[in-house]
């Protein structure tokens, strides 16, 4: 999870950029490549999907960068345009996302021995929390990586996915019960 | 279940954050990076291009205008006397050949500079005031008959053709002053033909008009 610290606020980091800093962005972008580019790997399994989308949700923020207005954390403005370009792909897929729960679809995932991360982790609780947050419905994992990948406050999920609070809230605890049933599970 | 943040949520947060640290590739990176450049640069090109092609355009208006008021000519010299000097030599070209500017052959128009009718100009001296302002364009345009005529009648309207119309009615004038009222009706006639929209000055017409 990203760390406050007193560096310049990405807020300020955008507003130069829209007023023509590429240097602006050049920081933003650091500051917050991974952090998406895992809520997008993670989300959608498929790298070179995930790849994909990552590089779309950049272009969106470019195009609309001159019509860039602070009234929100950055953060929440990315992940915003994050969460709204994986809907499309979810739709695309024929995922329904409109539920809450447990009920909630899920994207099936590949074979545990096909997914790099997987492979290359040799921890075997890392491995447990992996193979959980695969199996975890879809609304419920990003709740779960937007608060990790993120540093999202459950208001600022609530936000970024065009949710109420509590039904954020409702996703999240729910993510964090079924991952520490996963790493419970021997 | 816990709630999030209490610290089993720590711990689950620990360990996640724990997992490889997957980043974008460095082509992806750099797409990103150069289209974020390209938006920055593209912007400001605009912004200034307006503005100086404006610039542009009206600085080069204002230099054109200033040309072409240095470089006007004089309008004195653009109002050029509509006919030519009374004692210009005769044309030395063949009779047959229209002359522009110059005057009336000599051999047609000698005898009506010799007229008593002393209020009439001579036909080579240029038409008078009110028809020196009308037209001129029909008289370069005015065909010249050869001078094959035998009488003083034909060859009076064969010069007349090579006219100009502002002449040919002067002389028209003077052939009334001088009574010869059956040349005079005889060149108002081919006049007419020849020049059949030429409006002729009222004063003019009152002098010429053939008799009832």
């Amino acid at each position: 999870m990203p760390q406050a610290d007193t560096r310049v606020a990405d807020e300020q980091l955008m507003l130069a950029y829209r007023d023509g800093d590429a240097e602006a962005f050049a920081a933003l972008y650091a500051r917050h490549k991974g952090g998406l580019f895992r809520f997008m790997v993670r989300s959608v399994k498929d790298r070179a999907t995930a790849e994909e989308l990552f590089q779309e949700v950049w272009m969106k923020l470019i195009d609309a960068r001159v019509r860039y207005l602070p009234q929100a954390k950055f953060s929440t403005y990315l992940y915003t345009i994050a969460h709204n370009r994986m809907i499309d792909h979810w739709r695309r897929l024929g995922l329904a996302t409109v539920s809450l729960d447990e009920e909630e679809a899920c994207e099936p995932a590949g074979p545990v021995s096909m997914q790099p991360e997987r492979r290359a982790e040799s921890n075997e609780s890392a491995q447990r929390l992996l193979a959980g947050l695969a199996s975890l419905p879809l609304l419920q994992r990003e709740a779960f990586l937007l608060h990790e990948e993120s540093g999202l406050t459950v208001a600022e999920i609530a936000a970024a996915t065009g949710t109420e609070p509590e039904t954020a809230k409702s996703r999240l605890r729910y993510a964090i019960a079924k991952l520490r049933e996963a790493l419970a599970d021997e | 279940m816990s709630e999030p943040g209490k610290p089993m949520d720590e711990a689950l947060a620990a360990l996640y954050r724990g997992l490889p640290r997957d980043d974008p590739p460095p082509a992806v990176d750099a797409a990103i990076l150069a289209a974020a450049r390209a938006s920055v640069i593209a912007k400001p090109r605009r912004q200034w291009a307006v503005p100086v092609s404006l610039a542009a355009v009206l600085v080069l208006s204002v230099g054109v205008t200033l040309r072409v008021f240095e470089e006007r000519p004089d309008t004195q010299s653009m109002q050029a006397p509509a006919a030519p000097p009374v004692a210009a030599p005769p044309s030395a070209a063949s009779p047959s050949e229209p002359a522009p500017s110059a005057p009336s052959p000599p051999s047609a128009t000698a005898q009506y500079t010799q007229a008593p009718a002393a209020a009439v100009p001579p036909a080579n001296a240029g038409p008078p005031a009110a028809v020196a302002g009308r037209s001129m364009a029909g008289a370069d345009r005015a065909e010249r008959a050869p001078l094959a005529a035998k009488s003083e009648a034909e060859s009076n309207l064969a010069s007349a053709e090579a006219e100009r119309p502002e002449a040919w009615l002067d002389r028209i004038v003077t052939l009334r002053a001088q009574a010869r009222h059956a040349e005079a009706d005889e060149n108002f006639a081919q006049f007419k033909r020849r020049f059949p929209g030429y409006i002729i000055p009222p004063e003019v017409l009152e002098k010429i008009a053939p008799r009832p």
